[in-house]
């Protein structure tokens, strides 16, 4: 009992924290060891916009060909290729540059703010977030420690799972709005429907995984229920809790985005989504998928972060 | 009678019921609980829609 709680005394990280710990610090030739984790995602990356810009020649070629007649030399047409109002296929420059517009161009409350929208996006993405992490967590706290809802509640929470959130959206949005709730709530609870099944799976692993001798040494030491639960299963729990928030952060802003869709909403990257697609916009269309690519991650950062802090208190473990 | 007593009567019969059912180890108790769950949520939805009459627009009975 006395190894548990570490941070409650003199402790000493195990040895696979320090030496990660030294390379970060530098000792022991770990800038050669940085640079060399590099560059396989700078090939990769590379590689990948060689391989965008092909495409967006290809595809955007006889748009260009069309728009810059027959007589226009060869470079002539591959600059209009790459730099169409409406193309099919946007290069990565021309949605660099309408993210930087859209973003820097207005003032941030501004409808025409790409960083407005994804503010809509991200309130309605977190309160799902919140509403989904104490929905998962409930349920796994109670299918963990009620055989009854085990047995009867799991089997549907994984069945309700494969019902397409798209199909859910407009009931939800439909019921909520006739009894008078619009805006920011059946976001939320669509974004919360969509996220909370990796929390309650995550917890449910997690709860379940101190050994039987672990829980046997407690009852030994006539440990109450509340108290295995305090000082074995939710620390136990941690190490899936956070993998199973990386997923849900990231599906609750899909959660989101998807509910903008049939709200008919003015604001949120879905509504950007939505007005790209209905005008040909193709260049907002990208911009508004690569902000929200952005918000996954700092949403994902932000759990990293968490899981870092938290590590930390915990001495170098999880 | 009335609705809420349904109600009220069907949540406690169906819930001890599934505390029951659950407790047994053979495949078919595994089989029957979340079945009987299911078909409780279902009979609570019909009997909060018809008993209480929801509008079908706001939500159908099943």
């Amino acid at each position: 009992m006395s190894d548990r709680g570490p941070g409650r005394g003199p402790h000493r990280p195990p040895r696979p924290f320090r030496n990660w710990v030294q390379r970060r610090q530098g000792s022991g030739g770990s800038q050669g060891a940085v640079g060399a984790e590099a560059w396989p995602v700078l090939t990769v990356l590379c590689a990948v916009l060689a391989l965008w810009y092909a495409a967006a020649l290809l595809m955007n070629l006889d748009q260009a060909r069309s728009l810059a007649g027959e007589g226009a030399g060869t470079a002539d047409l591959l600059g209009a290729t790459l730099a169409l109002d409406r193309p099919l296929l946007p290069a990565p420059h021309q949605i660099a540059g309408e993210m930087f517009d859209s973003i820097f161009g207005h003032p941030v409350s501004s409808a025409r703010s790409l960083v407005f929208h994804a503010g809509v996006t991200a309130g309605a993405a977190a309160c799902g977030f919140v509403l989904a992490l104490v929905l998962g967590i409930g349920l796994a706290v109670g299918i963990v420690h009620l055989r009854v809802l085990d047995r009867s509640l799991m089997p549907w929470i994984v069945a309700s799972q494969t019902v397409p959130v798209l199909a859910i959206a407009p009931m939800v949005v439909v019921v909520l709005g006739t009894i008078g709730i619009t805006g920011l709530a059946p976001k939320a609870l669509i974004a919360g429907w969509l996220s909370f099944f990796p929390i309650t799976a995550g917890m449910v692993s997690g709860l379940r995984a101190p050994e039987p001798v672990q829980r046997y040494l407690l009852a030994t030491y006539s440990a109450t229920g509340a108290q295995v639960f305090a000082l074995l299963r939710w620390p136990a729990s941690m190490a899936f809790l956070f993998p199973a928030l990386k997923v849900a952060a990231a599906l609750s802003l899909v959660g989101a985005i998807v509910a903008e869709l049939p709200t008919g909403a003015q604001a949120g990257l879905g509504a950007r989504l939505l007005a790209g697609s209905y005008y040909g916009q193709t260049l907002q269309i990208w911009a508004a998928l690569f902000m929200a690519a952005l918000l996954a991650v700092l949403a994902t950062g932000a759990v990293d972060l968490a899981q870092a802090l938290l590590r930390r208190r915990r001495g170098g473990r999880l | 009678m009335s609705p809420g007593v349904v109600l009220l009567a069907s949540l406690i019969a169906g819930g001890l019921g599934l505390a029951r059912l659950s407790r047994g180890e053979d495949r078919l108790s595994r089989l029957a609980t979340p079945l009987l769950f299911g078909a409780l949520v279902l009979w609570v939805w019909q009997v909060v829609c018809v008993g209480f009459a929801v509008p079908g627009v706001l939500l159908p009975p099943p």
